[in-house]
């Protein structure tokens, strides 16, 4: 099946062809899916884009994403060309095209995929049971705290947290602490904690995210497997630095391998790894095969956005 | 030569543009604010119909003003106006509204020209009221129309959250 994008900045050209592909859709519901530019095999898209020539170089260069041309006249140097206005009989012709050149590539190129960041130890059965519906209890037999996976929540021991961080004698348990067990609860157990006043009530994706953060050798890092975000994380009630942000924004549009991120010049693995686990931790990770971004926001000149940045927050970015 | 850049705030009626600039600006916010006298009466006593200004000196050569749209569509005609050659969009959702999702939708709609050259960033005011839409509902909207921009829960009046929504677009920027 073929996932197609549809990358039209006119507005009056993107209606005809989202109606186009609607009628068609009805015609063969399983030939093709719509779907997001991260997710799709080809992006129909018009010569004047500002990020086409990104997406024809990368296309180029790893076999990545087909650019559909949605123009007047096919001028033979793109491949794949979807004619102004769009016809469900072009449009049918094309899928045809595009279902071809990934059977070809798919049997040439098969592109094993691995996970990114996998958390080990205790810390993979807490993210397992906050995946689940259930009532958990995690302890090592001096300090126990509970969750609520469906309803989101946590009751912690106070002394274990100071507002959004961890208290140190946390960060030192999840940590160090070899003996930390994760088992079902009765529902009760979680009640009694959350009512009572020794416990602090706290969001299960804080609590996942601090987790990741400040146990990030108990995870395992694929550092060649591109991996991207599925979406921002809520910086609202997550706390961060302002490096996450700028990772955010990198990993929101493309995949990317920790590796290449690691090769940025503003990238430390001290910050990196942290952000990548927390990220895992809360199920933000995807894996993906390596995209490179189709970014069509023009640059903007670095020494006003350090203005702005130096004049709100006091210093550079780091 | 003096150099004035700018942000844009837009979103819906209510959603605390206004605010959001005030947390921000060196000066008095200016305001073409009128009496209402139609559905909006409901909300507030007074709508921005023409835009709220606000500014923050960055060095001696160089101002960021800060814009604030007015809400109500029917003024659409100074979205565009007021947008032109910004760096960004600050995109204001009021949660409490009947369908935040679709209020979002004709920001995104009007300003796809303007995004897709800079960058927006989704701010959820009035959650307090109304936690549906969830931030999640907005990320998948937002996937859908191939647009990851960042989606916050903001109180307007915090300038710590509103700051972060500056800092975003800033990110956004940086890196591309």
């Amino acid at each position: 099946m073929v996932k197609l994008a549809i990358r039209l900045f006119d507005r009056s050209e993107s209606s005809h062809v989202e109606m186009v592909v609607r009628q068609l859709h009805n015609r063969v519901k399983d030939g093709f899916l719509l779907t997001s530019v991260a997710e799709a095999d080809a992006i129909l898209i018009s010569p004047n884009d500002p990020g086409f020539e990104t997406l024809l170089n990368a296309r180029k260069s790893a076999a990545e994403k087909c650019p559909v041309v949605y123009s007047d006249a096919n001028t033979g140097r793109y491949g794949f060309f979807l004619s102004k206005p769009a016809t469900t009989a072009g449009l049918l012709k094309l899928l045809e095209q595009l279902e071809r050149f990934a059977a070809d590539r798919t049997q040439s190129n098969p592109v094993p995929r691995k996970r990114a960041v996998t958390p080990n130890g205790y810390v993979t059965a807490v993210v397992e049971a906050a995946a689940g519906q259930g009532y958990f209890c995690i302890g090592n037999g001096q300090d126990s705290l509970y969750l609520n996976a469906q309803k989101r929540k946590a009751a912690v021991p106070v002394y274990l947290v100071s507002g959004k961080q961890l208290a140190s004698r946390f960060a030192a348990l999840i940590k160090s602490s070899p003996t930390v067990a994760v088992k079902p609860c009765p529902a009760v157990d979680y009640e009694e904690a959350a009512s009572d006043s020794d416990f602090q009530p706290m969001d299960l994706d804080l609590l996942l995210w601090l987790l990741g953060a400040n146990s990030h050798s108990r995870f395992d890092i694929a550092t060649d497997q591109p991996f991207r975000l599925k979406n921002w994380p809520d910086f609202a009630r997550l706390p961060y630095k302002r490096v996450y942000l700028k990772l955010a924004a990198l990993l929101s549009g493309q995949a990317m391998t920790y590796t290449q991120l690691l090769n940025r010049p503003d990238v430390t693995d001290e910050d990196l790894r942290p952000f990548v686990c927390a990220c895992a931790a809360i199920g933000l990770l995807e894996e993906s095969e390596p995209v490179i971004a189709v970014s069509p926001a023009r640059s903007t000149n670095k020494k006003t956005i350090e203005k702005i940045i130096t004049r709100f927050f006091g210093r550079s970015r780091g | 030569m003096e150099e004035s850049i700018k942000i844009v705030f837009t979103g819906t009626v209510g959603a605390g543009k206004t605010a959001a600039i005030r947390t921000l600006s060196d000066i008095p916010v200016v305001s073409t604010d009128v009496d209402v006298t139609d559905e909006v009466k409901a909300i507030k006593d007074t709508t921005t119909v023409a835009m709220d200004y606000g500014e923050v000196a960055l060095d001696e050569q160089t101002t960021l003003a800060l814009y604030g749209t007015p809400g109500q569509e029917r003024f659409r005609y100074m979205w565009e106006i007021l947008s032109a050659g910004a760096l960004g969009v600050i995109i204001m959702i009021d949660n409490s509204r009947p369908d935040p999702i679709s209020d979002l939708d004709i920001y995104l709609e009007n300003f796809a020209p303007f995004i897709a050259e800079s960058c927006a960033v989704v701010a959820v005011t009035h959650s307090d009221i109304s936690d549906s839409p969830s931030l999640q509902d907005f990320h998948r909207y937002l996937g859908s129309k191939q647009m990851p921009c960042p989606v916050f829960q903001v109180d307007a009046r915090d300038r710590e959250q509103v700051l972060l929504l500056i800092d975003s677009m800033m990110a956004i920027l940086d890196v591309a």
